[in-house]
Order: C-alpha cells, then sequence, then structure tokens
C-alpha cells in the first residue's frame, strides 16, 4: 500500500498553505512512477549545433571552441526545459462551488492544481509563468526558474479572485507580448463561453506555435443537473436569472450542456490540442499526469525540433 | 339528491383558497447561484407549461377535498329505495281521526294503526288520547314498523305541524291532514291542571280559571282546580303557580310542570322566549324534576293579554311544551314553544340519515389522507435537491 494517498477534493479543501498543498499533490501523484524520477534529473542528450547569428552568446560552448576554434552552442540541456505558461480563468463564474464539498470553489480548484503543477514544474527546472484572466483584472507573474520564484508564483495565485467575464480580445492583445517564448501554455477554465472566445484564444495560441493543454474544471451538478423543484438559478458572472422547474428542464439542459461540451472537444480537437475535463470534487492527480504528458511532449518535440 | 342544508353550498367559495395557495407558490423560486444557467436560457415557456402539469393533480386532489366537505356539510341526502314504492307500510292514525276518515285519505294498500301504545290495527274502538305523548310515539313506530317501507301519519290539521327535524327517523314521514273525528270523547282529552294561588290574587285566578273552561278548541277538556298556597303541594302534573311562596320540591320526585310569574330565585333561569321587543318574555329553570316556567311579565289583571281569547292557548302551550296547536299571534313565546315547523316531504326526507354519508365521510378521510401524502412526497422531492 502506497504510503501517500491521493489526495481528494475535501482533504485539498483543507490545506491553506499551497506549496504545501501542491508538494502532497505531486509527491502522491508521482508516487511510484520511475519515469518521472527522470524527468527533471538527468539530461541524457545534448548536442551541438552551429553557431548562427542571433544566437545568445551565452550558449556558445567556449571550451569546444578552445579546442576545435569553430563555434558551436550547446542546445540539449536548455532544450529539454520549457516554458510553460499558466492561464487561469478567473472570470466570475470561476467562484462556482459544488454542493459534495463546502469550501471548495471552481477557483480553489484551479489554484490547487496550477500550484501542483508549477511545482512540478520547479522540479523539473522549467520556467513558468502566470495569467489570471478575467475582463477586471489580468494578474501577470513574468516566467522565470530562479529558487524564488514558486513562492512569488504561489503568493500571485493564492490572491487570484473570481470577478467579471472574460476578458475582450483586445485586453488579450497584452498576452501576446508576455508569452513570446515558445512552451507550453496550460489553460485551466470552465469554458462556459458565449462565442467560442475561449476557443478562439486557444487557437491563437496554438497557432503562435505552443503546445496547449487545456483543463476544464466542472462541478458534479453542472454534469449531472440533480435539482428538483422551482429554483432561480442565477448567472454570477451575467447576473442572468432563469426560473425553472428543475426536474423537467434536466432534460433540455443535460443535452445543451453535452452539445455543448461535443463542439468544445471537436474544435480543440481539430486544432490537436489536448483537452482534459476534471471534476473539482475528484482527486487531482490524473490531471497532473494529463499535465506532464504534455510536457513531454513537448520536451519531445523541442528535441525533434533541435536535430 | 337534495341537500338539508343548501345553504352550505356557499362553502364551496373555500375551493378558492388552495388555487390561491397555488398561484402563490408558484412564484416561490430557491435561489441557486448556477455558473452553467446558459445552457438553460431557452426553454423557459416549455418549462412553466410543465410546471403546470405535474402540480395539477395535488391541485385537484385539494379541490375535491374541499367539496367533499361541503359536501358533507350540505347533508346531502337520497330517497330511500322503499320511499319510491308508493303505497305499503303504516299508516298511523290520530285517536283524534275518524277510522273511516282515515280509510279514505290513506292509500288503499295501507296498513292502519292507530298512533298509539302498542299501535293497534285500526278496526276496534279508537284508544284514548293523552296530550304530548305522540312525540315517542312516532318514533316507537318507526322504530317497530317494517324497515325500508314509509311512514304515514293521518293526523288533524293542527297536529301535522309536530317537527320532525329535531327526532331523527330513519325514514321519510308522510303527513295527511285530516278533519277532527265528530264527537270526541271529553273523557280522552281531559287535562287537570292546579291553579296555586295566594290570598291576594284569587281573582287572578278565578279569571284564569274562566279562560281554560272555555276554550275547547281541539276537543281538549281542561279542568283547572284552585288550591290555596297554604296547602302548597305539586300535586297535579301541570301547575299554575301564582303566589310570592317558594315552589315546593316535588316530594315524590315525578315530573311536573309548573307555570308562574314569580322572580326566579336564581340566576340559573334560562330564556326560552322573547317578546316583540327582543326582551326576555319566558325564562326557565330545573329544579330536580320540576320544570318552572316564568313570564316575565305578571299574569294578573293589568296585563291585557290575560283578557285575550288565545290567553288560554299560549298557557296550554307553556304548560305541554309543545301543545298541537297553532301559535297565537299575540304570543311569541307560544310561536317557539309550539314550533310547529311545516313538515313538507323535503324535510322529511331530511331527515333521513341514508348510509352513504358514511361513506362520505371516508372519502373526506381518505382524499385528506392522500393529499398529505402527496404533497409530503412533493416537498420530500423538493428537499432531496
Amino acid at each position: 500500500m502506497s504510503r501517500q494517498r491521493l489526495l481528494d477534493a475535501r482533504t485539498l479543501a483543507r490545506i491553506r498553505d499551497l506549496k504545501l498543498l501542491a508538494r502532497l499533490v505531486v509527491d502522491g501523484s508521482l508516487h511510484g512512477i520511475h519515469r518521472s524520477r527522470q524527468l527533471g534529473a538527468g539530461m541524457e542528450f545534448s548536442q551541438y549545433r552551429q553557431y548562427e547569428p542571433g544566437d545568445d552568446p551565452r550558449q556558445i560552448d567556449w571550451k569546444l571552441y578552445a579546442r576545435s576554434d569553430r563555434v558551436f552552442v550547446r542546445q540539449s540541456e536548455r532544450e529539454s526545459h520549457v516554458a510553460v505558461w499558466f492561464l487561469v480563468d478567473t472570470s466570475a463564474s470561476m467562484a462556482q462551488s459544488g454542493a459534495q464539498v463546502d469550501n471548495w470553489s471552481r477557483l480553489d480548484c484551479a489554484r490547487a492544481l496550477v500550484a501542483s503543477l508549477a511545482y512540478v514544474c520547479q522540479r523539473q527546472g522549467d520556467s513558468f509563468g502566470l495569467v489570471g484572466l478575467s475582463d477586471q483584472n489580468l494578474a501577470y507573474v513574468p516566467s522565470r526558474n530562479d529558487e524564488r520564484h514558486l513562492d512569488r508564483f504561489l503568493l500571485a495565485l493564492q490572491t487570484l479572485r473570481p470577478r467579471g467575464a472574460w476578458p475582450a480580445e483586445r485586453q488579450l492583445n497584452v498576452l501576446w507580448e508576455q508569452l513570446q517564448s515558445p512552451g507550453l501554455v496550460v489553460l485551466v477554465s470552465d469554458f462556459f463561453q458565449h462565442h467560442a472566445e475561449i476557443e478562439r484564444l486557444v487557437g491563437k495560441l496554438n497557432a503562435g506555435g505552443k503546445e496547449v493543454l487545456t483543463i476544464q474544471l466542472l462541478t458534479q451538478d453542472e454534469i449531472s443537473f440533480p435539482y428538483r423543484g422551482n429554483i432561480a438559478f442565477v448567472d454570477r458572472e451575467t447576473g442572468n436569472t432563469v426560473q425553472v422547474d428543475a426536474a423537467s428542464a434536466r432534460q433540455r439542459y443535460l443535452e445543451q450542456f453535452e452539445a455543448a461540451a461535443a463542439r468544445l472537444r471537436a474544435a480543440l480537437a481539430g486544432m490537436g490540442i489536448a483537452h482534459q475535463r476534471h471534476l473539482i470534487e475528484t482527486p487531482l492527480h490524473e490531471s497532473v499526469w494529463h499535465f506532464l504528458e504534455a510536457r513531454q511532449r513537448r520536451a519531445g518535440q523541442r528535441k525533434r525540433e533541435a536535430v | 339528491m337534495g341537500l338539508g342544508w343548501p345553504a352550505a353550498v356557499l362553502g364551496l367559495v373555500a375551493a378558492g383558497v388552495p388555487l390561491l395557495i397555488h398561484l402563490l407558490q408558484r412564484g416561490e423560486y430557491r435561489r441557486i447561484e448556477f455558473a452553467a444557467t446558459r445552457f438553460l436560457s431557452e426553454h423557459r415557456r416549455l418549462r412553466w407549461r410543465r410546471l403546470k402539469i405535474t402540480q395539477a393533480w395535488l391541485l385537484a386532489l385539494r379541490l375535491l377535498l374541499v367539496v367533499l366537505c361541503v359536501l358533507l356539510l350540505a347533508e346531502p341526502y337520497g330517497r330511500g329505495p322503499a320511499a319510491d314504492r308508493g303505497g305499503g307500510g303504516w299508516t298511523l292514525v290520530s285517536p283524534r281521526i275518524d277510522s273511516a276518515d282515515a280509510r279514505t285519505l290513506a292509500p288503499p294498500d295501507a296498513e292502519l294503526r292507530w298512533l298509539a301504545p302498542g299501535f293497534p290495527l285500526v278496526g276496534g274502538d279508537p284508544p284514548a288520547w293523552r296530550p304530548g305523548a305522540n312525540w315517542s310515539l312516532l318514533a316507537e313506530a318507526d322504530a317497530q314498523a317494517p324497515p325500508g317501507q314509509p311512514l304515514r301519519v293521518v293526523a288533524p290539521g293542527d297536529a301535522a305541524g309536530l317537527s320532525t327535524t329535531r327526532h331523527m327517523l330513519s325514514r321519510p314521514v308522510e303527513w295527511i291532514r285530516a278533519p277532527f273525528a265528530e264527537a270526541v270523547s271529553a273523557d280522552a282529552a281531559r287535562l287537570e291542571l292546579d291553579i296555586v294561588v295566594s290570598a291576594a290574587r284569587r281573582d287572578d285566578a278565578a279569571r284564569m280559571r274562566r279562560a281554560l273552561a272555555a276554550w275547547q278548541d281541539i276537543g281538549l277538556r281542561v279542568s283547572a282546580r284552585v288550591v290555596p298556597d297554604t296547602d302548597a303541594r305539586l300535586t297535579s302534573v301541570y301547575t299554575v303557580w301564582l303566589s310570592d311562596l317558594d315552589i315546593p320540591a316535588d316530594p315524590d320526585g315525578a315530573r311536573r310542570i309548573v307555570v308562574t310569574d314569580q322572580r326566579p330565585a336564581t340566576q340559573a333561569a334560562q330564556v326560552i322566549d322573547f317578546d316583540a321587543t327582543g326582551a326576555a318574555s319566558v325564562l326557565e329553570q330545573r329544579i330536580g324534576p320540576v320544570t318552572v316556567r316564568t313570564s316575565v311579565k305578571r299574569l294578573d289583571a293589568d296585563n291585557p293579554a290575560t283578557g285575550d281569547d288565545n290567553f288560554a292557548r299560549w298557557l296550554l302551550a307553556l304548560l305541554l311544551d309543545r301543545a298541537l296547536v297553532e301559535p297565537p299571534p299575540h304570543y311569541p313565546v307560544a310561536a317557539a314553544l309550539l314550533a310547529p315547523r311545516v313538515l313538507d316531504a323535503a324535510t322529511a326526507r331530511a331527515s333521513v340519515r341514508r348510509p352513504w354519508t358514511a361513506a362520505l365521510v371516508l372519502l373526506v378521510l381518505g382524499a385528506a389522507l392522500a393529499e398529505r401524502l402527496a404533497s409530503a412526497w412533493t416537498m420530500g422531492q423538493r428537499r432531496d435537491t
């Protein structure tokens, strides 16, 4: 029996320290996976490439130059590291919490998840940055990989508050300047979109040469719609109120919900983007594994490009 | 089918209450924050329609409950099957009716019996008539007559007003009015009463006695004996007490009825009638077996009513509880005491309890239980969410 058990949402909701939470999640998730031990540690392969104008002079292997009188740059070691950007939806709909776990909102889950992934990144030596996406406030933590960065990152993550709506396109323009370096983008959101605006952003990121991993956070209630009786459903993001007899509205709701989900999956699959649906009431390890896979893919791709 | 209390139908207005509650409750919505509301927004109309349908049966159940309760209050009755059969059954003939008259008035196949103890068949001598006994006789006849058959009563015109609604009979009573027999034996209708009087009021007693003696309207011979209050004991069943001395308790415990104008000593007296102005006119109190009815006005020469033709009638009404006479116009008390409710067929039937009243009660209970279960179930469903 494994010493570290997978942490369920109830436990996670009680842990206030994001760093501790991240360590618990990651250690629990990666326990027993040998491959994961090798991921960040040893760089088994490094190669030289002839220096080309534009290459950073710091990358030149001067020892080799001394021996051979030719200028090479070392690539492998750096390329196996990945610049990871975490894009977290902080619109008001992220405040939704499930009925099963108290004090555990979608944004709480996103925090725990991103903190865990960032912790993985730090262990791998990746640089990682954060963007909180809301039309009222775009939070931003630049991508770094120094020792203190995780703390800064987690602090910024802690201060994210759910409010407003998905940012307008022109608000997102600043993103393109910040997310220059090609790398892995992890978008954590509920993907409740009105005009495919989230898909558009993902598409742009994808077209910009970034590996994109999308994680859709949903609550159990949104999937199963267990409500009965007369209910006024209030959407905090739009302010809309819909009064329904829940039992009779259920069928149509589920149809619409699944139709939207299917559209989203098809759109993302069409762009070759890995998409994962995560219920906030379930443990995080699966998402951590998906992230590791995506990261591996990215690293592998970079290596192939380098060759 | 008819209704014993048609005004109860107004209670149907109460059916509006559950309707109102349903309409109000429909506006009651629990608020839930739900981010995926956008997937709900497009089919509001459908939901309203569905809402109406799903709760309609509960509404119907509640309306049914109210209607059943109203129906129960309205005392519905149906004619018994036997009542429709026409002839047959007992026809009771008052001893004051000539048997030949009764035969012509009653249906041909009717079984004629005297309205007298034992209900002897009509044919022999008419039994003696005693005033005041007819009621218990009618109830007894109702119990003895073959069930399911109508009951007819041939009675003199002034007796046909016997109130039946207070005595619940198991079947409708058909009243047949008949004239008095030509010769009513004076003995058969003799009523004896004492007038107990103080020395000062001898004149009042004499006047009262004259009035009673003159009154023989229905063949009832009243013989009044004037007794001085020095020897005051209640020897006769009926006594008029015109003295300021206390009315003595009856030593042998037999039933006595006393009419007096003496003010009652206790407050226990109960007003049983009012005069035209609404003031109490007759009080009644019971002292052991003695029933004392007190006229608020003194029964002396100053009271103009004592000279009235109807005074004797009124006095007898007070004494006999319900005398078999029409109410005299000047004496409201007599109107109340006689209470000759005209007994038409519908009123007679109203007194008939058909077994399905019990069925109606069961229905109401069943509907109430079903309503409770249904609404508990509905509430439980709401709590589940």
